[in-house]
């Protein structure tokens, strides 16, 4: 320890001795460890069932990831159209968001490897076709809402099923 | 504002009248009888920029006014029937006015060729819709792919020699089911608020001018001189009872518009009283369109679209 370092720790304590401790700016509340979603209706209740039950065995931290993904998503989706230009015009970009998000909080930041969990996948891919169909057609505002109300049941699934 | 007012109806009061009374129903009254009229306004230009938000409205090059209001008249019906009636129908791109207009002056009047000037008829156009049917930009028609607004030659042709045969299966896809007489601005605004457009056929003229009218805002038409001239309506609006009624000539109009309309409207269309669109009318050969066979969704796969992401 160089002769300036043994001189501002002793400054230090000599502070804390002369001053007590001094206080410390609370820390920033670390991130929820779950998400609030409200309980989906029967209907929607079923559609996400299989994706419940395949991603039980997860770790708790993937499935609370798993649930931030889609309530956030939801959230996007529902904010579109309100005062810019519209991003979702048509359901092949609404299905594009969808991969490109689960893309990204999935598989990059949660570092799950794809193909690992093909129940998931399969669960995934039919519960999002039964809540929003195949068909390419415009993004109504109805279609936003359906969407919303699936990508919280599928956060739901998650977090409370899963 | 440097545009040529280009017109191109040539009414015909005696075929008008034998065409309708050969319609299953030939007015709006017999069509709908249980259509109202909406209490409020409508707008169904919104739903065609809902459907196509890059939607401007383009310039007719030649006397083809016919068909530029009828394929107006006939992208609202396409929206509509998607947004309003949730029919599973995808948007199909913009119909091309230029078809609309050789299929009434050759197919619909039985004819291999027509060598006259440019113009047609209401009720030549409706038959052209019901009858042969329809063609849109960017749809691929066996190699044949209608990319951007039909040049004047382009048109002439079609007005001369009708759609090719070998496009006319094509049409025949997106045919309209009913076409139907409206006798009145009560008439429009029934079908109007019921999401069916209307295309005018009429000799009422305007000024190129807006006027301004206070608390109801700029973007109204004052009629002016006679106009042979096809346009269509799309909105209805019940503080001053009146439509809006888009033209084929681009932004052709000056003066104070009506800053609540959507910009690509703004200087194409304009606020037309009941009492005129009454006149327009009487004339006998506008018509409220009906029922689009328009384009099947397609589909996007069910399975495996979240492969190497899950």
């Amino acid at each position: 320890m160089s002769v300036w370092v043994r001189i501002v720790v002793a400054c230090a304590l000599g502070y804390v001795a002369v001053c007590g401790v001094p206080s410390l700016p609370l820390q920033p509340v670390s991130p929820a460890a779950s998400v609030e979603v409200e309980t989906p209706g029967a209907d929607m209740q079923a559609i996400v069932e299989p994706v419940a039950r395949s991603i039980r065995s997860l770790p708790a931290g993937d499935r609370l990831l798993w649930a931030h993904v889609w309530s956030k998503a939801a959230v996007v989706v529902e904010g579109d159209a309100v005062a810019t230009e519209v991003a979702f015009t048509d359901t092949r970009s609404l299905r594009a968001f969808t991969t490109l998000a689960l893309d990204i909080a999935w598989r990059r930041i949660g570092e799950n490897v794809p193909g690992s969990n093909e129940a998931l996948r399969t669960a995934t891919e039919a519960a999002y076709v039964k809540a929003l169909g195949a068909a390419t057609v415009p993004v109504t505002a109805d279609v936003r809402k359906a969407y919303a109300e699936f990508a919280r049941a599928m956060a739901w699934a998650g977090m409370n099923r899963g | 504002m440097a545009f040529i007012p280009l017109f191109g109806y040539t009414p015909d009061p005696a075929g008008a009248e034998a065409f309708v009374a050969s319609l299953p129903h030939p007015t709006l009254a017999e069509a709908g009888p249980g259509l109202q009229a909406a209490k409020h306004d409508v707008s169904l230009s919104e739903l065609l920029l809902q459907c196509m938000p890059s939607w401007k409205r383009g310039s007719q090059p030649i006397g083809s006014c016919v068909g530029w209001g009828t394929a107006m008249a006939v992208d609202c019906l396409a929206a509509a029937d998607i947004l309003l009636r949730r029919e599973p129908e995808v948007w199909g791109g913009l119909c091309v006015p230029g078809v609309v207009y050789g299929l009434s002056r050759v197919e619909a009047r039985g004819q291999s060729r027509n060598m006259g000037g440019d113009g047609s008829t209401g009720f030549h156009a409706a038959k052209a819709i019901r009858d042969f049917g329809t063609l849109h930009f960017g749809q691929n028609y066996g190699g044949t792919v209608y990319a951007s607004p039909l040049s004047g030659t382009q048109e002439k042709a079609l007005g001369r020699d009708g759609l090719p045969a070998d496009l006319e299966p094509y049409a025949a896809k997106h045919q309209v089911a009913e076409v139907t007489l409206v006798r009145s601005f009560e008439d429009c605004a029934k079908a109007i608020s019921n999401g069916y457009p209307v295309f005018l056929c009429s000799m009422r003229g305007f000024s190129m001018r807006f006027a301004d009218r206070g608390s109801l805002g700029g973007g109204w038409l004052t009629p002016a001189g006679t106009w042979a001239h096809c346009m269509m309506a799309c909105d209805l609006r019940w503080d001053r009872p009146a439509l809006l009624v888009p033209n084929s000539w681009g932004d052709c109009y000056d003066g104070p518009v009506d800053e609540r309309l959507p910009k690509s409207l703004q200087r194409s269309a304009g606020w037309v009283d009941a009492e005129v669109i009454d006149g327009m009318c009487k004339g006998g050969d506008s018509y409220a369109v009906a029922g689009f066979s328009g384009f099947a969704p397609s589909l996007m796969p069910e399975a495996g679209w979240l492969k190497g992401v899950l």
